[in-house]
């Protein structure tokens, strides 16, 4: 698409047709009703966009995102919630809160403290994770992938209470590293796992450590 | 059409490629989203790949990647698209599309010369030709294909898609559906040929060199 991009910035309770859009602020609510594409987004608030939505550098958001479509952006941050129906794709993320998809999420960076729900496959070249709520995902794929509670939740833990937990038929990587994590197959060169796991089978190549805490059933050296 | 499959543990021990590049080529598009078959296997569920597709995309990239990037990568192996452009005597020299199917669908300046052909009108040459060959379908219903492939196939924008040749009471009809789809006909229908066009491509472009 080409075509003049033109500056956008509103202020209360408001609605876009959506389009080819220069810098984006947002105070308040928007709505969009039709595919967007930005060069950043600035959102104070919530976003609501009937379509897809492209950000070709930073979409910074704090309060909520829904786009019923797609994301692609290159960067992606801030504090809230991220709906997405189809799928997200990006350069980078470091974001706080929630992260809902029903379709895939690939990012080259990630790092997520909060939950997420993904419908299919997480994938990051480098994923650090920091377990505030319930995380849930088919399958995770990445070079480097790290999964912890957040401090708070690990004292939430102590209480007695359950704690978050992730999720995943399938992790797979190149070093993968994970706490309270139940999965029914972790792959990887090196694995760690920690406590609070529950795993069906780790296929390892070079290295494994397993937490005494946790509970793994089948371990095979590739 | 059962193709061999390779489980993704095979192959990264076979091209010794790590999880975090192949999910990197993933993400960059290098490595398109239905070779990534999943089944279900009796250690729970595993992905496979076309084995003799994805072994030659592997090699492809990391012959290439020295010296272009990953980006660069991406345009050169989008599976419909392909920058080239073949002159007529080329063609039928090198026996890429045989000479009765280039005769008979190209245009009068491709065959004087004074036109080249695009990877597009080549694809739809190369499709033309191979259903030809198989005898799964008549010179008639050639031209019906070929003026299909030609209007429609740009409208997929280089996005995977497969050809679809049904019989009913011996008519005969073409369609192109964006893939992966799944085609439901009625009772009298006899699906002929289901054809990835991915697959021609890349087929085609083994052809080209």
């Amino acid at each position: 698409m080409t075509g003049k991009r033109n500056d956008l910035r509103m202020v209360g309770t408001t609605s876009s047709i959506g389009g080819l859009l220069g810098k984006v602020r947002l105070i308040g609510e928007c709505e969009m009703a039709n595919d967007a594409d930005c060069t950043q987004i600035n959102c104070v608030g919530e976003l609501d966009v009937s379509g897809s939505l492209r950000v070709e550098k930073t979409l910074k958001l704090t309060g909520e995102c829904k786009v019923s479509g797609a994301l692609r952006s290159g960067e992606i941050r801030g504090t809230g919630n991220i709906d997405v129906q189809k799928g997200v794709r990006g350069d980078a993320l470091k974001f706080n809160g929630n992260l809902e998809t029903n379709g895939d999420c690939e990012l080259e960076k990630a790092e997520l403290s909060g939950a997420f729900r993904i419908g299919g496959l997480l994938n990051a070249g480098s994923l650090v994770l920091s377990m505030y709520g319930p995380c849930r995902a088919q399958e995770i794929g990445g070079g480097a992938i790290r999964i912890r509670r957040s401090r708070f939740a690990a004292l939430k833990g102590i209480i007695g209470t359950r704690g978050p937990l992730l999720e995943a038929d399938v992790i797979e990587g190149d070093v993968v590293e994970v706490n309270y994590t139940e999965a029914g197959v972790v792959r990887g060169n090196r694995v760690i796992v920690g406590p609070g796991c529950s795993i069906g089978r780790i296929e390892y190549r070079q290295e494994l450590r397993v937490d005494r805490h946790s509970n793994v059933q089948e371990r095979i050296q590739l | 059409m059962d193709r061999e499959l390779i489980s993704k543990k095979d192959l990264l021990e076979l091209t010794g490629i790590s999880y975090g590049q192949l999910y990197r080529w993933k993400r960059k598009q290098l490595i398109p989203e239905e070779w990534f078959v999943r089944k279900s296997t009796f250690t729970g569920q595993e992905t496979f790949f076309p084995k003799e597709l994805i072994l030659a995309r592997i090699d492809k990239i990391v012959n290439l990647k020295e010296d272009l990037s990953l980006d660069e990568l991406a345009g050169k192996l989008s599976p419909l698209q392909y920058e080239t452009a073949v002159a007529h005597h080329e063609l039928v020299e090198r026996n890429i599309v045989s000479r009765l199917v280039v005769e008979r669908f190209s245009t009068r300046g491709q065959l004087e010369g004074s036109e080249s052909y695009t990877f597009e009108q080549l694809l739809t040459l190369f499709a033309v030709d191979r259903l030809l060959q198989d005898g799964e379908l008549g010179l008639e219903e050639a031209g019906v294909l070929a003026e299909t492939l030609r209007e429609h196939l740009p409208k997929f924008e280089g996005k995977p898609c497969e050809l679809l040749f049904a019989r009913k009471m011996g008519v005969s009809t073409f369609a192109l559906a964006s893939a992966p789809s799944d085609v439901y006909y009625d009772a009298g229908v006899k699906l002929v040929v289901r054809l990835s066009m991915t697959e021609i491509a890349e087929q085609l472009r083994g052809k080209l060199g």
